[in-house]
């Protein structure tokens, strides 16, 4: 009988140890593992929402919305910004063109003067001998019209404008986002109980991608040096594209040329009939004839060159603007690709990481991951 | 040695709750924190009343003649226990503020490891004071000695625990502002347990950034243990809220064997 309570009362106190030992591990592991309480606690119909260190709870349903609106407010970002990049564009350069349309007639008016005459003729001279390679018509247009490197920098400046624009619509549709959030949490504040909510979703890379900050790089993309190497490629060596541009420019250069060779016989002769009238000066034949000679070439040159503004000053001034007109669609459609490079891929940017930011909503929603 | 476990057994209870207290303490209500508090605080003034009974009755027997009607009268009753519930209820206060608060294992591990500890060590000192002590004052003894030891290691564990902790980085902050940002993080759905949480984290705050702007300059380990400890004093208080409750439980489970009586048995 004692044996047996004795045996009893062992396999009692071995039960209890047991039991004692088994308890003790199972609460050591509850207080080390997080995951059951995790599991107990969580509220599938919950989702935590992080941004900027701000937390809120959503239903679910509610998250799912928020989403949409996000892949919304990145559609209407890019489409936006692309819009507004493309005004700014073409405003600047319309001022920028009316600018240097306005500098066309006094081109022409050098381009019919005396002085324009020689020099152009000095010009042709050194390019004959191989000192200059641009058509010196078009190199002196391009120095009267465009102010020598002015455009590069009025360019460059545009294209300063067109960042600090695009940048501050990133700032205002990631503000405007946030607002947005925030504005949402309200709505739905009554689920912001703390406790772990099943899913969470941390928003904070999607507010620096809205803000051009993100994977995209769009504000780095906009950047001076970047944007300067995309219109450096439209302006290049601008009056060697100009000379190119236009046959009829061409064709225009060598009846220039013809008329200038008719205009020197027409000029030389005046002046040998001008210097027939010196010939009983005696001694001072010589200075004579240099001096009606000289005098009588100009007028005659004056004479020839104003004739020749009064048919064609408004043939070239017509070329000129035509020249203008294709330069500006060339700048423009180079700086719109630009920026449409730029406004796509942080588009691209925005929808990739709306989905990878609320791919955790896929195991609520019960579908699965996307990627 | 059954004795032993089913004591164990008893304590267990003590740890669970604190566990499920601190898992889903910030999702409480007022009126829940305040029963909670209430009821821990209740538990708790039964042990301490059976404690100060003790010491009560260990001064009268050697004060009093064994026939004075003072014996009696002054033998402790409620107005003890309401004393008594007085100073448990900030204790109970301050262990579901600092269950609720805790974000790492070592002080809840420290509480489930413990279990076995009270019981063992109370059950060493009853051994040692059995040749000395008084039969019937003797449980009540080797618990409170039990107690004072088993605080005594329990902090040391929980202060060398605090060294290898990592902690928030408020050397770049004031004062102030390590305390807002601590205070500021403290969230509960019952608003009294979150002013409480915040009161908690200020506290917490002010030793940690003590802690990151005074004790990096002092070289010695044993000064920088010293430090440490008196910067987590205040945690004893947890621990000792803690154990009054274990101490609560064996008292109330062993009632009738500590219990000394009335005046006149």
């Amino acid at each position: 009988m004692n044996m047996h309570t004795q045996t009893r009362g062992i396999a009692g106190n071995a039960a209890r140890a047991l039991g004692l030992v088994l308890a003790l591990a199972l609460l050591t592991a509850l207080v080390i593992d997080q995951r059951p309480w995790d599991r107990l606690l969580a509220s599938d119909s919950r989702v935590g929402v992080v941004i900027e260190g701000q937390r809120f709870q959503l239903a679910a349903e509610d998250a799912g919305i928020v989403e949409q609106r996000a892949a919304g407010h990145a559609d209407r970002g890019a489409a936006e910004a692309s819009d507004a990049a493309a005004r700014l564009v073409s405003a600047e350069l319309d001022v920028l063109f009316e600018r240097l349309s306005a500098r066309v007639p006094a081109y022409a008016d050098w381009y019919f003067s005396l002085r324009g005459e020689y020099t152009r003729l000095w010009l042709l001279v050194l390019r004959w001998g191989g000192l200059l390679t641009a058509d010196p018509v078009v190199y002196k247009g391009v120095e009267l019209v465009f102010a020598g490197d002015e455009l590069a920098g009025q360019i460059g400046a545009i294209e300063g404008r067109v960042a600090g624009l695009l940048a501050g619509r990133a700032r205002e549709l990631r503000t405007a986002w946030i607002e947005e959030l925030l504005g949402m949490s309200g709505e739905h504040r009554a689920e912001s109980a703390p406790g772990a909510p099943a899913t969470v979703v941390v928003l904070d890379d999607l507010v620096a991608e809205f803000g051009g900050h993100g994977g995209s790089e769009f504000l780095t993309r906009l950047s001076a040096s970047s944007a300067g190497a995309a219109s450096a490629g439209a302006l290049g060596p601008l009056t060697a594209r100009l000379a190119l541009r236009s046959s009829a420019a061409a064709a225009g250069g060598r009846s220039l040329a013809l008329k200038g060779a008719g205009r020197g016989a027409a000029k030389a002769g005046s002046a040998g009939v001008g210097i027939l009238g010196c010939a009983a000066s005696g001694p001072a034949a010589w200075a004579c004839a240099l001096a009606v000679g000289g005098a009588a070439w100009l007028a005659t040159d004056w004479a020839l060159l104003s004739a020749d503004e009064w048919r064609n000053r408004d043939a070239l001034i017509a070329d000129w603007e035509q020249r203008l007109a294709l330069l500006r669609a060339e700048l423009e459609q180079s700086l719109l690709e630009h920026y449409g490079q730029a406004i796509e891929a942080w588009h691209e940017g925005m929808r990739l990481e709306v989905e990878r930011s609320f791919s955790p909503l896929d195991s609520v929603r019960g579908r699965a991951p996307s990627r | 040695m059954r004795s032993a476990l089913n004591d164990m057994l008893w304590l267990l209870p003590v740890p669970l709750l604190l566990v499920v207290l601190s898992r889903v303490g910030v999702l409480l209500t007022d009126a829940a924190v305040v029963g909670i508090v209430l009821g821990l605080a209740l538990f708790m003034t039964s042990g301490i009343w059976l404690r100060s009974v003790v010491r009560r009755r260990i001064f009268l027997a050697g004060a009093l003649r064994a026939d004075s009607p003072w014996y009696r009268h002054l033998r402790g009753g409620a107005l003890m226990a309401l004393v008594a519930l007085g100073g448990a209820i900030p204790l109970a206060a301050i262990l579901v503020v600092a269950t609720a608060r805790v974000d790492g294992p070592q002080l809840l591990l420290g509480m489930v490891l413990n279990v076995p500890v009270l019981v063992l060590l109370r059950g060493f000192w009853s051994r040692r004071i059995a040749g000395h002590a008084v039969p019937r004052f003797r449980a009540m003894l080797a618990l409170r000695l039990a107690l004072a030891v088993n605080l005594g290691l329990l902090f040391l564990a929980l202060a060398a625990a605090a060294l290898f902790r990592t902690y928030p980085n408020l050397s770049g902050l004031t004062l102030a502002e390590a305390v807002l940002s601590e205070a500021g993080r403290q969230e509960a759905a019952s608003e009294l347990l979150q002013a409480l949480m915040q009161l908690a984290a200020s506290k917490d705050a002010i030793a940690w950034w003590l802690g990151q702007q005074v004790l990096p300059g002092v070289i010695e380990p044993g000064l920088q243990l010293a430090g440490w400890m008196v910067l987590v004093a205040t945690d004893v208080l947890v621990l000792w809220s803690y154990l009054l409750i274990c101490a609560s439980a064996l008292t109330l489970v062993h009632w009738r064997a500590w219990h000394p009586g009335s005046p006149t048995e």
